[in-house]
C-alpha cells in the first residue's frame, strides 16, 4: 500500500521543515503511482493503428464495434429438430456457461479444432435431460454454421442463405 | 510553464476528506463483492471449460496450462474473503493491495477462455487505485479500532485522522476519474482509428454491428431486443447514435474540467449505457448501477447534511475541495 503518511503529518500548515519534506516525498510517490497508472491505461492505444491489433485484459484498447462489416453475418449455432421436422434454435447454455458471447466463441473454437462431434454429443445429452417444452420434443440436435443477410433477416426472412451442418446427434432419452 | 505545472500539481493534490474516498471503497468494493458471490458458480463453470479453449490474457499469460479447478476455487474464495475485508476496511494496509492483485488474477482468468469481456476493466482499475491508497481511513473497521485504541490506551489529542481533510485523500479520487475518462476516450479512438475510420460516425457500421449482435441473440440467446427490430430500418437513428457515442467518448477528458461538466458527462454516460441495454440487451452492470461514476460525485456535499440530520451536528469535515 502506498505509504502516503498520516494526514495530520502531511497537512503541513505550520508544520516543521522535516514534515514538509516528508510530505513532498510522499507526494512524489503518489505522483509516480498516478503516472504509472495513467501510462498503463493508455498503453494499449497503439493497437488501434495496428494491422492485426491484439486485445488484452485488463489493459484494453476497447475494440467493441470497430470491425468493418459487410451486412453478411456468419454464425455457428445449435439447432434442435423435432420428430415432426420443426427446427428449434437451442439456447447457448446447452453448449456451455459463462455468457452468450463466450460460448459463441467457444463453439467457433471447437469447430476449428475439429471437436464438433464431441460438443454435439454433450448438447444432445443436456437436451435429453431437459423437461421443458418444446425442448422435450427435440429428437435430433445439430451444430450448424449459417450465413445471413442482415437486411433480409430483419425484413422477416430469418433463414440463412448458406448453411453448413457441422455435426448432428440423436437425442437418447 | 512552471506556473501551469504548479497549478496542475496543486489541483491534483488538493485536499479532500477521507470520507469521500471511503464511500468509493464501499461502493466499488460492494459491487465487486456482489459480482464475485453472485457469479461464483458461473466463474467455476468457466474455469472447468475444456483445456483447448484456454487462451490466457494479462497475468494469466504466465501460465502454460489452466489451473486445476480446485486451485481456482481456493483463489476465488480467498478473493471473496479479502473483498469483505476491503469493504469493511479491515487490515487495509494488507487486504487492500492483496485484494486488488487477487481480483486481477480472478478476472483475468475468467477472460482467458476465448473471449475478453470489457465490462470489468473499469471495476478492476478502480479497485487497484483504491486498494493501494488510503481508502480505509474513514468509514472502516481500521478507523474504529484506531479511535478505540486512542481512547482507551493512548489518548493522543490532535489526531483526528479521517475527520481531517488532506491531500492524501483527494488524488486517488481524481485518478479514478482520469482513468475512467481515458477508457472512454480509448474506445472512441479505436472506432475512428479502425478500418471504418471517421465513416463510423455515419452510423451504418454501428447498425451492422448491432444487427450481427441481434442475430446472435435471436439464434443463441433469448432473442434480440424488440426495440432493435423497430429501429433497424431507420438508418438516421443509427447515425445519431454513432455521433452521440463519439461525442461522449471523445468528450470524456472534458469531464475533468470541473464538477459541473463531470456530473453532466457521468450522467450522460449512464444514460448511454441504459440505451445500450434497451437496444442491445448488453448489461454493463458496473456502469448501469452508476457505481463506475461514483468518483464524479462530491460525497462530502451529499453526506454533510445527512450527517447533520442524523447526529445533529457536522461529523464530517468541511475542508473537502474539488473532486475532479
Amino acid at each position: 500500500m502506498l505509504d502516503t503518511t498520516h494526514p495530520q503529518t502531511t497537512a503541513v500548515r505550520g508544520a516543521s521543515i522535516s514534515g514538509r519534506l516528508l510530505a513532498q516525498r510522499h507526494q512524489a510517490i503518489a505522483a509516480l503511482f498516478s503516472l504509472v497508472m495513467v501510462g498503463l491505461v493508455l498503453s494499449p492505444m497503439a493497437e488501434s493503428w495496428k494491422a492485426a491489433p491484439q486485445d488484452n485484459f485488463p489493459l484494453s484498447y476497447y475494440p467493441m464495434f470497430t470491425k468493418k462489416r459487410s451486412g453478411h453475418v456468419r454464425l455457428s449455432y445449435l439447432v434442435g429438430i423435432t420428430a415432426d421436422g420443426d427446427e428449434i434454435p437451442l439456447h447457448y447454455k446447452f453448449a456451455g456457461r459463462g455468457g452468450m458471447n463466450l460460448v459463441r466463441k467457444q463453439i467457433l473454437q471447437t469447430i476449428r479444432s475439429g471437436r464438433t462431434a464431441e460438443l454435439c454429443h454433450k448438447v444432445a445429452r443436456r437436451v435429453a435431460r431437459s423437461t421443458r417444452r418444446p425442448i422435450q420434443d427435440v429428437a435430433l440436435v445439430a451444430i450448424v454454421t449459417g450465413t445471413f443477410r442482415s437486411d433480409e433477416y430483419f425484413a422477416g426472412q430469418t433463414r440463412p442463405y448458406l448453411l453448413t451442418i457441422e455435426a448432428v446427434e440423436w437425442v437418447k432419452r | 510553464m512552471k506556473n501551469i505545472c504548479r497549478g496542475l500539481v496543486g489541483r491534483w493534490f488538493a485536499e479532500s476528506s477521507a470520507v469521500n474516498l471511503a464511500v468509493l471503497r464501499l461502493l466499488v468494493g460492494g459491487f465487486s463483492l456482489h459480482y464475485l458471490t453472485s457469479r461464483f458458480a458461473s466463474l467455476m463453470r468457466v474455469a472447468e471449460s475444456d483445456q483447448f479453449l484456454f487462451d490466457p490474457v494479462g497475468p494469466i499469460e504466465l501460465l502454460q496450462r489452466p489451473l486445476p479447478p480446485e486451485i481456482f476455487q481456493s483463489l476465488l474464495c480467498l478473493t471473496i474473503a479479502l473483498n469483505v475485508a476491503f469493504v469493511l476496511g479491515l487490515g487495509f494496509r494488507c487486504s487492500g493491495p492483496a485484494f486488488s492483485i487477487l481480483l486481477l488474477v480472478v478476472l483475468s482468468y475468467r477472460n482467458s477462455w476465448s473471449m475478453i469481456y470489457h465490462s470489468n476493466n473499469l471495476l478492476l482499475l478502480h479497485v487497484f487505485v483504491l486498494g493501494w491508497t488510503r481508502a480505509a481511513d474513514g468509514l472502516s473497521v481500521d478507523q474504529l479500532a484506531r479511535t478505540w485504541h486512542r481512547r482507551t490506551v493512548i489518548p493522543a489529542p490532535g489526531r483526528s485522522a479521517a475527520a481531517a481533510g488532506s491531500w492524501v485523500y483527494g488524488w486517488p479520487v481524481r485518478l479514478i476519474c482520469l482513468v475512467t475518462a481515458i477508457t472512454y476516450f480509448l474506445a472512441g479512438l479505436a472506432k475512428v482509428a479502425g478500418p471504418v475510420g471517421w465513416n463510423w460516425a455515419q452510423g451504418s457500421s454501428l447498425r451492422l454491428q448491432m444487427a450481427a449482435d441481434a442475430i446472435r441473440k435471436e439464434l443463441l440467446d433469448d432473442g434480440a431486443s424488440v426495440w432493435f427490430w423497430q429501429i433497424y430500418d431507420h438508418v438516421w437513428i443509427f447515425a445519431a447514435m454513432a455521433v452521440a457515442t463519439l461525442v461522449l467518448e471523445f468528450g470524456a477528458p472534458f469531464a475533468l474540467i470541473d464538477k459541473r461538466s463531470a456530473a453532466a458527462w457521468a450522467l450522460t454516460v449512464v444514460l448511454f449505457h441504459w440505451g445500450i441495454f434497451f437496444t442491445m440487451g448488453i448489461t454493463f452492470r458496473y456502469q448501469l448501477t452508476c457505481v463506475a461514476f461514483a468518483s464524479f460525485v462530491d460525497w462530502d456535499r451529499i453526506l454533510q447534511p445527512l450527517s447533520y440530520l442524523l447526529a445533529g451536528r457536522h461529523i464530517l469535515p468541511r475542508t473537502a475541495k474539488t473532486v475532479c
